[in-house]
């Protein structure tokens, strides 16, 4: 009993039959790839721990790093009765500094972080924001010194990717928001989701450009269609079986980014990991529906390999392009890829069923365009 | 040579016969290439058809215009008494087809790909038939297609379009890379094939074995049709090509006759070409006294050539 026997869909299981090596061999790449990607966030995050300052005499100290609670310490001085730290989140003024000292109070007492004799203090850090502290100390003289301990706690600088995903010339990487890499899903926005629509689309574009260019070139269509199938069931069933590959392919990346996802951070819904992949398929279904209408058109397959990748490519950067500056948004509504978030998909906010529906439109509008073209088309000896 | 009379005469002659290919007016343009240039032709059912043409001469256009694979720019084309164009899934049932150049799937066995021909053509119940057709062809099923010569894919071409048993067969230079033996069973499968009422229609380039193997034969030249006939009469109406040697002096002037053409010689050996009665030449070169004389039939790759060599006056509108 073969396969085709029991769905009468001789041509898809050929189609299957002829491409899953390749298949298989892309599919393992991927899931390494991807797989691999997020599985090295715990040492990624590791290496771009936020570090907290450093100054000579002073000392800190995470109290609750996920809290953003620190400890800021500071070595006694010889002869120091008293210690003020001073609080701003704009720097300080040195002319009202010498004016607070001057006159031992000033009208900065919103400044005032402590007073007393502790060398030790809780502060809040807040990523993002860069606040200074200043140690004055009050000699037993009379004298007041801040000498050495001076500090600005902040992650700014801190975090570099953070500090990069805020520009917007790398919205795009996050679906046009700012990514934030203490989430494991903003790395994998970042790591993956990123070029994950590019390069399943390159692979489920190269096995849909064979369609029907592939059977012309190699001689064997008038072969295939000396057989009693309609050019429109030939180029369905073809077309199908990309289709289905490219869901299964889908469906096995999204499983095991779950694993790997929830492996990091189980809180994360096992379903919004595994719906970011598998709600990428309306995409590749437009993506199958080009290549198969480039696969009519052109009689050789690399011709059509090359339009289509280029088609991937110009419409992935006219997504990217549209993030950058509002000017340009327009650019999302031209490209099928502006129909697809990943970002919004993995934080469980996506709920763009327009947007769904639109790309499955324009692939039942290119598949009837492919259909019409091959019924029509006269087949190159 | 006048085809368009040819075919009308041929047609009456077939009068009670059952037409599996008609071409009624068929033309064929690229662009501004006209590919055929108004054809007509009929093939009826139980013949073994001859198409013969040089490379270019619009053969393939034909066939493929049939089999609907490319559209006819005006007139009809109707196989088994169906339109080719609107009605090619019936027809593609029950015909099979060689195409004259093809591939095959080449990481597939040759068993699988012939499995896979017969589940698309939803008849793989004849897996028998083409179980038969391999071991007569003497073709290793289990072999990887992309290990297999030239010959050996012919053998799959010429198994595919067999297999199904369909009512009309059509071949695009059946025999290429076939080597001789295999050739010789190809024949007699094609003989096999007419007694069982089969109707094969094929193109070829080999002369000799359409002489061999058909009953009927059409010559298309630049996009027109400048002959068709049957072999046999063919082979009268084009005549023989005649040898003597007459063991005395005999001047030329004795053997010019109206049915001799072409006549080339010394005085003792001549040769010339008979056309039509044979009787008075012989006669003719019987009143001398003759050592040695042979007679042969005019070949048909000899026919082919003289008809290219007026392919500039036809003499047929076909």
């Amino acid at each position: 009993m073969r396969l085709g026997d029991l769905t009468g869909l001789h041509i898809f299981w050929m189609t299957i039959r002829e491409s899953w090596k390749g298949y298989v061999v892309f599919l393992i790449v991927m899931i390494l790839i991807y797989g691999g990607a997020t599985a090295a966030y715990p040492s990624f995050m590791e290496s771009v721990q936020r570090e907290l300052p450093k100054a000579e005499g002073i000392e800190m100290s995470w109290e609750d790093e996920a809290a953003g609670i620190a400890n800021l310490s500071w070595d006694p001085v010889e002869g120091a009765v008293n210690y003020t730290v001073l609080r701003s989140e704009t720097g300080f003024n040195l002319g009202n500094l010498i004016g607070w000292i001057g006159n031992g109070s000033g009208n900065m007492s919103d400044m005032m972080a402590y007073q007393g004799r502790s060398t030790f203090l809780q502060v809040p850090v807040v990523d993002n924001i860069t606040v200074s502290y200043m140690t004055l100390i009050h000699m037993a003289n009379g004298n007041v010194t801040s000498t050495g301990i001076v500090v600005d706690v902040g992650l700014k600088g801190e975090n570099a990717f953070n500090d990069m995903m805020s520009d917007p010339t790398f919205a795009g990487f996050g679906g046009g928001r700012v990514v934030d890499f203490n989430d494991v899903r903003g790395f994998v926005v970042f790591e993956v989701g990123s070029y994950f629509g590019v390069v399943t689309a390159v692979y489920i574009a190269f096995l849909a450009v064979g369609v029907v260019a592939r059977d012309v070139e190699r001689k064997s269509m008038d072969l295939i269609l000396s057989m009693p199938v309609t050019r429109r069931r030939f180029l369905s069933e073809r077309t199908l079986a990309v289709a289905v590959m490219s869901f299964l392919a889908l469906l096995a990346i999204g499983l095991v980014m779950m694993f790997a996802i929830r492996g990091i951070d189980d809180s994360i819904p096992a379903w919004d990991v595994v719906s970011t992949f598998v709600g990428g398929f309306p995409l590749m279904l437009v993506i199958i529906a080009w290549s198969a209408v480039l696969s009519v058109v052109f009689n050789e397959v690399k011709v059509a390999m090359g339009a289509s990748f280029v088609l991937v490519l110009l419409a992935y950067i006219l997504n990217f392009a549209s993030f950058i500056t509002p000017d340009w948004e327009w650019l999302g509504t031209v490209t099928p890829y502006g129909y697809y978030n990943f970002a919004d998909f993995i934080f469980g906010e996506w709920d763009a069923w327009g947007d769904m529906a639109i790309l499955i439109g324009l692939f039942a509008v290119l598949m009837a365009v492919a259909m019409y073209l091959f019924d029509r088309k006269e087949l190159p000896t | 040579m006048d085809a368009g009379a040819d075919a009308t005469a041929t047609s009456k002659r077939t009068q009670a016969a059952e037409p599996v290919i008609e071409l009624r007016n068929f033309v064929k343009h690229y662009g501004d290439v006209e590919a055929v240039r108004g054809i007509d032709l009929v093939v009826n059912k139980g013949e073994v058809f001859g198409f013969l043409g040089p490379n270019g001469a619009g053969k393939t256009t034909a066939i493929r215009t049939m089999l609907d694979f490319i559209r006819r720019t005006d007139g009809d084309v109707k196989v088994l008494g169906l339109d080719s164009h609107d009605d090619t899934k019936v027809i593609r049932q029950r015909i099979g087809y060689l195409p004259g150049e093809f591939g095959l799937y080449e990481g597939l066995k040759v068993r699988e790909f012939l499995l896979y021909l017969l589940d698309v053509r939803g008849v793989p119940e004849n897996e028998k038939r083409m179980l038969e057709l391999a071991e007569y062809f003497d073709l290793e099923l289990d072999r990887k297609i992309r290990e297999m010569s030239k010959g050996n894919r012919q053998k799959v071409g010429l198994i595919q379009a067999f297999m199904h048993d369909p009512e009309l067969v059509i071949l695009d230079e059946p025999t290429s890379g076939l080597d001789p033996l295999i050739q010789q069973k190809f024949y007699k499968m094609i003989s096999e094939e007419k007694e069982n009422g089969r109707t094969v229609f094929l193109s070829s380039h080999v002369l000799a074995e359409v002489e061999h193997i058909c009953d009927r034969v059409a010559i298309i030249s630049e996009g027109k049709l400048i002959l068709v006939e049957r072999i046999d009469v063919l082979k009268e109406k084009v005549g023989k090509v005649l040898s003597v040697t007459f063991n005395e002096h005999v001047p030329r002037e004795e053997l010019e006759l109206p049915s001799i053409e072409d006549l080339k010689g010394d005085g003792r050996t001549y040769t010339m070409k008979v056309r039509g009665d044979i009787d008075e030449v012989v006669k003719r070169v019987a009143a001398h006294s003759v050592q040695s004389m042979t007679v042969e039939t005019y070949s048909l790759e000899e026919l082919f050539l003289e008809l290219y060599n007026h392919t500039d006056d036809p003499g047929g509108d076909a």
